[in-house]
């Protein structure tokens, strides 16, 4: 088991390589660049930036530093081949090892982009947190219920309830919940900054909404992977040798019926906690979520960069747990 | 300075939802508020975006600069009037030929703190701004001082200078002492410029000239301007707290050389997101807010919301755009037929929800420069004769014309399918809409090889002054003329002698003669001027609109006598 994490850890380096190049070509190919201003900046303006930013060097390879480091008559071979790759691209994966993702060109390199992740992270992660535990508390068991009582009202209830949660877009959601609240209950649309510190009140609301479309995947998923088990012989066996009814499910039908679930599970929780656009911006949350998005019209590119990465890692991570989840919910899964 | 559209590309998608709700949901409810009243208290204020940085040798975008003017002041400001007036400095004189301007800063000048304001904080300001290393997008701006220009390109490949060494102090140091900002003592400041340049008294009340500290600065880093402490500002408040796209509260300075202000402080509240920022108004929780067009016609029919409803025109002008390097709008007639059958009043009234106020002027009502003009106003027969008239004779000649427009904007698709239907209706000429991403627009337009045919375009003011939306914009080598394709040499001419004549007799009639070359020349449609629009709490007092108040009533000129009562 050891041997596979290890294994499955070492192969990150080779995905985040080719996430980082292919990320890195396509946001060089689209037209516009972060110093573009509807008033264009003066050349000698523009100019400083680039160096600043080490936007004057070569997108790939830098054969004009290769040649003059030639003529200068150097032949180490290690001298060579650093020049030869004096680019922005291999500069970048350079300050990568050292996990220094570079300053943020949104913000003409006032802060870093290490420094906003390690600052919004934090507040999206607990958001997804929230969301995943309330999708998973709620949706289970209703998927159970579904399941048990199949056709019953509260099986039809159920099934409205998820179509809708997948059918009904989170803002158009959000902004109901929020207009109700404030008009009904006086609960204010706007918090305080500390209110997202820690684990507060907060969360809850932008939570439940960001779990709606999980939470509607769990339901009918839980409910149909159970349905099938429990028509199989294991489960009228459990029966027959009378055992009750609570731990036939828990026991027997459950442990086999969640597997599909708890694939799922994994880059659902991913997509939950890397913060989503919409409900960042509708509740105001300071999450990673808004940074992505805005920092690809700003052609923010190290910040592009940074953020895309920092998903990549999240989601391949997410993948291992789900794989060694596996291993221990059933016992006949090998991988590796 | 720049205004953000991607501000409200998110938040505008989601208000079209809310538009329906609010619509058919319940009468909106005004929350009852003990009654109280007391004035002077903290005056809560909606911003959609939070400043990328606040630095104010860096920043350019008007959310980053309306904190920034609230924290720090210059060498002078904007009156009621839109009018430079003496702020850090209480007088300003210039030498006979106009190249030296001297600036005599008010005695027991102080930062909030009480520390002394001299002359030398405003040298570093510009010294700052200039230096290579820092970059700013306004950097430019400073370009008439002597040195500035030199200082911004010590790096850079020159056609007849060798850049100077990264790690080369000495040429650094040179080179930024050669920058013509001195200060004799402690209360003057003594300018330096290329050519005379009447406007520049208006360029030292930008934000290129806030004193921000050298030792705080320089203790904080790179982002030092997140932290309050080390805004230490001389403005009429003084920043306490910055929450990233939360908040920022502001408090009264007291040792503001204008007097304390009337508020306690200011909460700049961050909500990008309109239609809760709405909700959030609507209950209390806000005292200004600035609406979404979209929201408009919502608030217009909610009796309350509409008494609380706010517009007036800006310092800013819109115009359709043409490629004049390339056929058709490298003729002149075409042009006109273009301008004369673009109806504005329409425009600003039924496409863009009353958000506009149609216009003929490029140079907006109010600045000096203005003319008073009916050229081309909306006249179908006009505009059909003047297409007659071109090398074309009508319609059916003219090449395939675009019209680019900014995909990421939703209302953009039907503004730009309203302009194509006026053009076929009364031309009959057939325009194909193309959508461009946001970022590759705005590289486009600065691009002479890849100037889109025809496009929407805008310039919001920096400083009250001809010169910014003539020289500045549509010389022969400036920022909107060399991409577009204009340039006229009379017009060159004018404006140049304009830029350097001292006496505002002869000055200004000079630049409305040149004003009017441009505007003959058919170089764009002129449409309007954007309106600034908020809601407003009746218990808001104290404030006297300026056109460039983009971000709150007030915001320019009013900020020691706005005031709330609860």
């Amino acid at each position: 088991m050891i041997g596979f994490i290890v294994r499955r850890v070492v192969w990150l380096v080779p995905v985040l390589l080719a996430v980082a190049a292919i990320t890195f070509a396509l946001m060089h190919r689209a037209p516009g660049g972060p110093w573009d201003r509807q008033k264009p900046i003066p050349a000698a303006t523009r100019a400083n930036l680039d160096a600043k930013f080490g936007l004057d060097k070569p997108a790939w390879i830098n054969p004009a530093a290769f040649a003059a480091a030639r003529e200068q008559g150097r032949i180490n071979p290690v001298a060579l081949g650093r020049a030869y790759l004096d680019s922005q691209f291999f500069a970048y994966l350079g300050n990568l090892v050292r996990l220094d993702l570079g300053p943020s060109y949104q913000a003409r390199g006032t802060q870093t982009v290490r420094s906003i992740i390690g600052d919004k992270f934090p507040v999206s992660a607990k958001l997804g947190i929230v969301a995943l535990v309330f999708a998973v508390l709620v949706g289970v068991p209703l998927g159970v219920l579904g399941a048990l009582r199949q056709r019953s009202w509260a099986d039809q209830l159920t099934l409205a309830v998820s179509t809708a949660g997948v059918a009904v877009p989170s803002f158009v959601t959000a902004i109901l919940l929020l207009i109700f609240l404030s008009r009904q209950f006086h609960v204010s649309p706007l918090r305080r900054p500390e209110a997202w510190d820690g684990f507060g009140r907060a969360y809850l609301l932008p939570g439940v909404v960001l779990s709606l479309g999980v939470l509607a995947v769990i339901v009918r998923l839980t409910r149909s992977s159970l349905l099938e088990v429990k028509r199989q012989d294991h489960v009228r066996t459990a029966r027959a040798k009378g055992l009750g009814e609570g731990r036939v499910v828990t026991r027997h039908m459950l442990r086999n019926g969640l597997i599909p679930v708890f694939t799922v599970l994994g880059p659902a929780g991913a997509e939950l906690v890397t913060g989503s656009i919409i409900i960042e911006t509708i509740f105001n949350v300071p999450g990673l979520g808004r940074e992505f998005v805005d920092s690809i019209a700003a052609r923010d590119y190290s910040m592009i960069m940074g953020t895309t990465l920092f998903y990549a890692v999240l989601v391949a991570l997410a993948n291992v747990v789900v794989d060694v989840g596996y291993m221990v919910l059933d016992p006949r899964i090998r991988v590796g | 300075m720049f205004v953000h559209s991607r501000s409200q590309r998110w938040s505008r998608i989601i208000s079209f939802m809310a538009l329906a709700i609010v619509l058919c949901g319940s009468p909106v409810l005004v929350s009852a508020r003990t009654a109280q009243d007391s004035s002077g208290g903290i005056l809560r204020i909606h911003q959609l975006l939070y400043p990328e940085t606040a630095d104010p040798q860096k920043s350019s975008f008007s959310h980053e600069i309306s904190f920034l003017v609230t924290n720090y002041e210059g060498l002078t400001r904007l009156d009621t009037n839109g009018q430079t007036s003496p702020a850090a400095a209480e007088r300003w004189t210039f030498n006979d030929d106009g190249t030296v301007l001297t600036f005599h800063l008010r005695e027991g000048l102080t930062y909030s703190d009480g520390s002394p304001l001299t002359a030398d904080r405003f040298v570093y300001a510009v010294q700052r701004a200039c230096d290579p290393n820092t970059a700013g997008d306004y950097q430019y701006i400073l370009f008439d001082i002597v040195g500035c220009q030199e200082f911004a390109s010590l790096y850079a490949e020159g056609d007849d200078a060798t850049p100077a060494a990264r790690d080369d102090a000495a040429a650094f140091g040179a080179a930024r002492d050669a920058v013509g900002i001195t200060a004799p003592d402690d209360r003057t400041v003594e300018i330096t410029l290329v050519q005379p340049a009447p406007y520049f008294p208006s360029v030292a009340g930008l934000w290129v000239f806030f004193p921000a500290q050298q030792d705080l600065i320089e203790a904080g880093g790179d982002d030092w301007w997140t932290d309050p402490a080390k805004q230490l500002g001389n403005g009429p408040f003084q920043v306490t707290r910055m929450e990233q796209d939360q908040l920022i509260a502001l408090e009264a300075n007291e040792h503001y050389w204008g007097g304390r202000p009337k508020l306690d402080g200011i909460e700049l509240v961050y909500v990008s997101d309109s239609a809760v920022a709405l909700e959030a108004y609507t209950a209390g929780d806000l005292d200004i807010m600035q609406p979404d067009p979209a929201q408009y016609p919502a608030i217009q029919s909610d009796p309350v919301l509409n008494e609380e409803f706010l517009k007036f025109a800006g310092t800013n002008t819109l115009v359709l755009s043409f490629n004049l390097h390339e056929a058709p709008f490298d003729d002149q007639k075409v042009r006109e037929a273009f301008a004369y059958a673009f109806d504005r009043e329409t425009w600003c009234e039924e496409v863009n929800n009353g958000d506009c106020v149609p216009t003929l002027s490029w140079i907006p009502e109010g600045v000096s420069g203005f003319v008073e003009t009916d050229a081309f106003a909306f006249d179908p027969d006009a505009a059909k004769q003047a297409l007659a008239d071109s090398t074309y004779g009508g319609p059916d000649a003219l090449p395939p014309i675009e019209y680019h427009f900014i995909a990421d904007i939703p209302e953009e698709r039907p503004r730009g399918e309203w302009i194509a239907g006026q053009y076929r209706d009364i031309l009959g000429v057939e325009i194909t809409l193309v959508p461009v991403e946001q970022a590759a627009w705005v590289r486009s337009i600065s691009d002479p090889e890849n100037y889109p045919p025809m496009t929407q375009v805008g310039w919001f003011q920096d400083y009250p002054d001809p010169q910014n939306w003539l020289s500045l914009l549509w010389a022969c080598e400036a920022f909107f003329a060399t991409p577009a394709g204009y340039c006229n040499p009379e017009f060159d001419a004018l404006t140049q002698q304009a830029d350097q004549d001292l006496d505002p007799d002869t000055r200004i009639p000079l630049y409305e003669e040149a004003h009017r070359l441009l505007l003959a020349d058919a170089f764009a449609v002129v449409i309007s001027n954007q309106a600034n629009v908020f809601l407003v709490k009746p218990e808001v007092t104290g404030y006297t609109t300026t056109p460039s108040d983009g971000e709150w009533p007030g915001e320019w000129a009013s900020p020691l006598t706005l005031d709330v009562t609860r």
